[in-house]
């Protein structure tokens, strides 16, 4: 198992734990990961906001660099993932578009790979089977899963979850050991894409879903976005100002909580380098 | 399932204001040109989609109307809205528009109009153009420039102090980096910034004087 990893400006800055824990957890399950060479930053939502045209090109080019290795592409952050998959089926299905997007790149777009995010990967080429008797399983945590927004929206041309019930990191945590808390606010935005903007608007949002995540009786999140953790672990000092009320959530990313059921040192998960410590509630597990 | 607490109570629908001689007839073509596609009179106005978004409650007028309104050749207003901004792409109302309308690609279009004609004035325009700016001069994102490249065009020292407490956390957890990621050919994204700029961005319209914005027309 080999993938073209490309991991996004947020893992190797803010979210360098997210790309630390990934991966360790390849190590550990024999995938190999190759980053790719001069990856360039996808875009996210402010570069579609600029200019469509050229955030497909800016995907493209990124696209390209994955069908010149011959493999399939790993991208962790969910916001690289929905851009690089959406221009990858734009542009896979939309011939016109193909030409002119490809007229402004050093190497076309051929339209050959596919964009994967790594929960997918787990579940399906390395399958919830394999991980059914973890050394380390996580009985006694009770947490709250948060696919966010663009995990599973837009829908896929050939859809790995439901775009608005997904279950695909519900089955993963059980499948750990933890109690997986069901809360509505599942799949509801985080507001990332005007976090630095509208902060207030963002407070708002995290606000309400950590309340409920809280209420359903959740002691931590697990995430699969550095967008998302980063609203929701940085910002939280300040949601709990607005709320005027503790929340003392921490956000793990999937891969950290998977790494410490499998046993992986806690040193190589980058547990300490979450903003609200996690120390405390994985102590009871 | 419970009442739903956040889904914010929309308030009495105000008037929208304008003249018929306001109105844009071309616009919804331009706006489906710029989508590759787009039929807006499946839209049966059933207000899902409005029902659905998180931050309708931030909007003047929310998605559906703006679907509507962008039907009836309102650009003008529609491309001076806030609204559009507040838009954070999550793709809810596209999950669930009974009719299939790609509506967060139509808001993001519309985001992408309004910059191209000068019109988009709301703070989250410029985080947007300076994101594109540092990311075409590294290759990849360097969030110290990028904020404080933010703070000097919009917010001001005030919004950037606001913010330093995060800032120090993020330092210290070492989630900041020091120094930029660069690609190895920073000049190859410029060029094809400027191969996709040539001929495909629409041209700057001013609505007030119904005529190409004076000096920028190509
Ligand atoms: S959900 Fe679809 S059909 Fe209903 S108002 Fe919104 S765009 Fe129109
Ligand atoms: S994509 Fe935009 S308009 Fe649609 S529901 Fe989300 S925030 Fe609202």
């Amino acid at each position: 198992m080999k993938y073209a990893y490309y991991p996004g400006c947020s893992l190797h800055a803010s979210a360098r734990e997210y790309d630390i824990s990934w991966r360790a957890l390849c190590e550990r399950l024999g995938i190999e990961l190759v980053e790719m060479e001069d990856w360039s930053c996808c875009g996210t939502v402010h570069a579609t906001s600029v200019d469509r045209l050229l955030a497909l090109a800016l995907a493209a080019r990124n696209l390209s660099i994955a069908e010149a290795m011959g493999l399939e592409m790993a991208a962790p952050c969910s916001g690289c993932y929905k851009n690089l998959r959406t221009a990858d089926e734009a542009l896979k299905g939309d011939a016109g578009l193909r030409a002119k997007v490809n007229a402004s790149l050093p190497r076309p777009f051929e339209g050959n790979t596919v964009v994967r995010h790594p929960l997918y990967i787990i579940l399906e080429d390395i399958g919830l089977d394999t991980l059914a008797d973890v050394p380390r399983p996580l009985h006694g945590l009770r947490v709250a899963p948060y696919y966010g927004c663009v995990l599973t929206r837009p829908a896929a041309l050939h859809p790995v979850d439901d775009p608005e019930d997904p279950q695909g990191l519900d089955r993963l945590l059980q499948t750990l050991g933890a109690e997986v808390v069901p809360y509505p606010a599942k799949t509801k935005c985080c507001g990332g894409a005007v976090l630095v903007s509208h902060t207030d608007v963002v407070l708002d949002l995290t606000g309400r879903l950590l309340k409920q995540a809280k209420e359903a009786g959740a002691q931590c999140l697990a995430v699969a976005c550095p967008m998302c953790q980063m609203a929701l672990d940085a910002y939280q000092s300040q949601i709990e100002r607005r709320l005027g009320e503790r929340l003392d959530l921490p956000v793990l990313y999937f891969t950290q909580l998977m790494g410490l059921a499998l046993g992986i040192d806690e040193g190589q998960l980058g547990l300490g380098r979450l903003i609200v410590s996690p120390a405390k509630v994985l102590a009871r597990v | 399932m419970e009442p739903d607490a956040r889904q914010p109570h929309v308030p009495a629908l105000p008037v929208i204001e304008g003249t018929v001689s306001e109105l844009d007839p071309q616009f919804k073509d331009e706006v489906a040109a710029h989508l590759g596609g787009l039929d807006l009179a499946y839209c049966f106005q059933c207000g899902v989609c409005s029902g659905s978004c998180p931050t309708v409650a931030w909007m003047e007028y929310g998605p559906r109307r703006i679907m509507h309104m962008v039907r009836l050749g309102m650009a003008d207003k529609v491309l001076r809205s806030h609204d559009i901004w507040f838009c954070v792409s999550c793709y809810s109302c596209t999950a669930r528009c009974p009719q299939g309308i790609e509506i967060a690609d139509v808001m993001a279009s519309l985001r992408s109009l309004a910059i191209a004609k000068g019109l988009a004035k709301d703070r989250e325009a410029t985080f947007s153009r300076v994101f594109v700016e540092v990311l075409e001069r590294y290759g990849r994102m360097y969030e110290p420039e990028l904020l404080l490249r933010y703070y000097a065009a919009e917010a001001g020292l005030a919004g950037l102090l606001r913010q330093a407490g995060l800032g120090l956390t993020m330092l210290r957890k070492g989630k900041i980096a020091l120094r930029p990621e660069r690609i190895e050919n920073t000049g190859e994204l410029g060029e094809i910034s400027v191969r996709i700029s040539e001929g495909s961005r629409p041209e700057p319209f001013d609505y007030a004087q119904d005529r190409p914005v004076e000096g920028e027309e190509r």
